[in-house]
């Protein structure tokens, strides 16, 4: 029985990385009790994975993972289960059965972000139609050597709000990190910048 | 301080969050004896200490003190520390080691008394103890107390044994001394009453020019000359069950550990954790079990040890090991033995705890010949081996790893090529059993230097010299070049030094570690920060010579250093069992029924506890 579910990660937990989270979970799922199936094979694995690994120091109100279990239990009391049982700073927002044959992995095409910056409006809208107009290519560094990436088609849309933008970028080969559509916007990267994964848009 | 910005700046953010699943953060503004536990080593390294966990637990659930954890400081984290001028800083409140009243340490490690000094200089409290005023009460115990000489300039006082037991009985005096505002002497000498501690500002030592001890002289009325170590008396009662903090990180030890007993009574020659942790004391399997359960619902753990110095030899070991492993196999829980023995039960055991995961076999013959093995009272022979790594390759393994040291004492060249040629017949079992196919078959010699100890019955000899370990090394190297189904690891000749040097170190060496810490060691056991040359340029300007120290022996008549510490065992004994390693007797395990006089039992007015009705009877010789 295949499970969706919709996480957040926030607080200091924001500083663990995607392998730590893995065995955050792993071990909740334990503590929970969960009928967890498992992988064949030498060395057995729960069957669960996160859509996109969250990087080190990002929020998110948004993570999905894929969990299969032994049996059906219904998608609340996974939630309650769970919830009841993970280190504040992640909380399941919602759980819902998974019916499609593609993997979750194979599926995500676009993430929105929250990029929390300390300017005036004014001057952030400024950046923008500097943006619009200027049309950016970063160059990337790949094992295949250099790539030059469009910032307009690595990001799908730009919207100025309160005290940062929101961003919506696609994920694919030519893909963007939130960091670096920061340094394309401000020209610079200020320490105090914050990233929200605000949503996890699957094709 | 800025710690979120800390944070976003270090590599490994998750080493100082200090907020893991049942971590405790108790207030800091109530007046509780605050206790900072430092470990001398990274959080990867220090959260695999069972000891700290336990500590943990015991003080933390009482409700007049609390206890935090600070671990050594990664190098980003400190350039980051000291460039922003911040303290080295507690995980659960985050605060400044020098706002604690108690400021411990483990010594777990010879090599990491650097990290001590610098740790103390980073939390913003003062290196020497003679200038300190005030609080805090810098403490240390663990292993490295068993010899606290080396550190006595910078320790106030030392715990010999096991801390679970005598934390309660400082935390009382700290409570009292802050409650009628004591000075910091009579704060020492109020503690200095507790059967275990040791205050070295109350004591006059002097040494000869050859570093025996002439003099050990208590400067206060009733202070004793001889230190009893304690032991717990709660361990068998489940009374210490380590508090299952779960690290976000992947810590070297990343598993539920389970205690199933202390103590180890085998009697290898070389090892100082089998003379220091007696006696013997076996929990129940029920309360293994019930530990075993209660933390596994806390933590959620992939991985349960059934942890001791050597399991296989716990009666129940099986049962409890096929009990635990029926119950979590579901949940894709495995079964772990930290230490096991050679022979076949061994391996039987082993295969059975496969049922979740395969992991490497690990055997320790110590030695490649028999005549060595009975030097050292291994207790383990060839035939031994042979057996127990044919059943090893019928079950299916096709790579095992063998523990050998070389520099032991007597050693010729024939015992040193004794260590490859035993593991060519290895190699040569798992050719013949004929399961494994070529190519896959490994057999990995892993070889440390010898280094003598303290309370161990080679207290009185030094390592071998440097030229010595390297010329045996290459004995080693050009035997196991020819052989490709063998892998040679060997152990770095210049730490072994280092920790020879400063294992049976006596107070004068104080000065040493200080300037070593000035010249900047720090994490001298990993092998990108060991700085040889720093070291011996330290001893050298205090008037050593770093080889020749780590070299000296002492005749079997000479008072030693440490011998004031060695918490029970009687020097009789020691004494005893050089000279029948030199005759190459071997001495049983007292636990066979028959006891060896190691001196312990009657020092601690204790014996050791075995289960389902053992024995062992008295001798009074």
């Amino acid at each position: 029985m295949k499970y969706l579910l919709k996480y957040s990660r926030g607080g200091e937990l924001k500083y663990i990385s995607h392998l730590d989270t893995m065995r955050v979970f792993e071990r909740a799922f334990r503590r929970a009790n969960l009928p967890m199936a498992f992988s064949e094979g030498f060395n057995p694995h729960p069957k669960f994975s996160i859509a996109l690994p969250l990087a080190l120091g990002h929020e998110s109100q948004g993570e999905l993972m894929e969990l299969t279990l032994k049996q059906f239990l219904p998608p609340e009391e996974i939630k309650e289960r769970l919830n009841s049982v993970l280190p504040s700073g992640f909380k399941v927002l919602e759980v819902k059965p998974y019916l499609d044959d593609k993997s979750l992995m194979s599926r995500v095409s676009k993430v929105v972000y929250r990029i929390k910056i300390n300017l005036s409006n004014t001057e952030l809208l400024a950046r923008k139609e500097k943006l619009l107009t200027d049309k950016p290519r970063i160059v990337k560094n790949t094992k295949r050597g250099e790539k030059q990436i469009d910032f307009w088609q690595a990001v799908e849309a730009l919207e100025v709000q309160e005290n940062g933008i929101n961003v919506v970028i696609r994920v694919g080969e030519n893909s963007l990190r939130p960091e670096e559509v920061a340094k394309i916007f401000l020209g610079y990267l200020p320490e105090d910048i914050e990233y929200i994964r605000e949503e996890i848009i699957l094709s | 301080m800025n710690f979120a910005k800390l944070l976003a700046l270090v590599q490994k953010p998750a080493r100082y969050l200090g907020n893991e699943l049942n971590a405790v953060k108790k207030p800091w503004e109530k007046n509780l004896v605050k206790i900072a536990f430092c470990f001398p080593d990274l959080y990867e390294v220090g959260m695999s200490h069972l000891g700290l966990r336990i500590l943990y637990e015991t003080v933390n659930r009482r409700d007049d003190a609390l206890l935090e954890r600070v671990f050594a400081p990664a190098e980003d984290m400190e350039k980051l520390l000291r460039e922003k001028g911040y303290f080295l800083f507690s995980l659960e409140n985050k605060k400044p080691l020098w706002e604690f009243d108690l400021v411990g340490f483990t010594l777990q490690y010879e090599l990491s008394y650097s990290n001590i000094l610098n740790m103390l200089e980073l939390g913003g409290v003062e290196i020497f103890a003679e200038k300190r005023r005030g609080w805090p009460l810098v403490m240390a115990g663990g292993p490295g107390a068993f010899n606290p000489e080396p550190l006595a300039d910078f320790i106030d006082f030392f715990v010999l044994g096991e801390g679970e037991e005598v934390v309660a009985e400082i935390i009382e005096v700290v409570k009292e001394a802050k409650v009628k505002g004591w000075e910091r002497n009579d704060t020492l000498l109020a503690l200095a009453q507790i059967p275990g501690v040791y205050v070295p500002k109350f004591y006059r030592v002097s040494y000869d020019e050859a570093g025996r001890l002439t003099e050990f002289m208590p400067l206060k009325k009733d202070l004793p000359v001889k230190f009893t170590k304690r032991i717990a008396q709660g361990f068998l009662s489940g009374y210490s069950l380590p508090s299952p903090i779960v690290p976000y990180l992947d810590i070297v030890h990343n598993r539920a550990m389970v205690e199933i007993m202390r103590g180890c009574s085998r009697g290898c020659r070389f090892c100082q954790a089998g003379m220091i942790y007696r006696p013997v004391r076996e929990k129940t399997p029920e309360l293994v079990l019930a530990e075993a359960e209660k933390i596994m619902e806390k933590t959620g753990y992939e991985e349960i040890s059934l942890a001791s110095l050597s399991s296989g030899d716990y009666p129940y070991i099986r049962e409890v090991a096929k009990k635990l492993l029926d119950k979590y196999q579901e949940a894709g829980v495995n079964i772990s033995l930290p230490s096991l023995r050679i022979d076949t039960f061994a391996v039987d055991l082993a295969s059975e705890l496969q049922r979740v995961r395969k992991a490497t076999l690990t055997f320790a013959p110590e030695a490649g010949t028999q005549r060595m093995r009975d030097i050292i009272n291994k207790g383990v022979t060839e035939e031994d081996l042979i057996n127990t790594v044919k059943a090893a390759f019928k079950a299916g393994w096709q790579a095992i790893k063998l523990y050998f040291m070389i520099g032991l004492p007597y050693e010729t060249d024939e015992d040193v090529a004794g260590i490859i040629h035993l593991a060519q017949k290895v190699a040569d079992i798992g050719v013949k059993e004929g399961r494994v196919p070529r190519g896959r078959l490994k057999v990995t010699v892993s070889v440390s230097n010898f280094v003598p100890k303290p309370h161990t019955p080679f207290q009185w000899l030094g390592i071998i010299s440097a030229e010595e370990i390297k010329r045996r090394q290459g004995i080693l190297e050009k035997l196991a070049k020819k052989d490709r189904r063998l892998s040679l690891k060997m152990h770095d000749y210049r730490t072994s030094l280092l920790e020879a040097a400063l294992s049976r170190a006596d107070r004068r060496i104080g000065r040493v570690i200080y300037r070593a810490h000035k010249l900047g060691a720090k994490f001298d056991g990993w092998q990108e920060y060991f700085n040889y040359e720093l070291w011996q340029k330290a001893f050298l300007e205090e008037g050593f010579d770093l080889e020749a120290y780590a070299r000296r022996s002492f005749s079997l008549d000479d008072r030693l250093p440490w011998e004031p510490f060695a918490g029970g065992i009687s020097q009789r004994f020691l004494k005893k069992e050089y000279r029948d390693a030199m005759a190459g007797k071997n001495t049983a395990d007292c636990r066979e029924g028959k006891c060896t006089g190691c001196g312990v039992c009657p020092a601690l007015e204790i014996s050791p506890v075995l289960t389902g009705g053992r024995k062992v009877s008295e001798i009074f010789a």
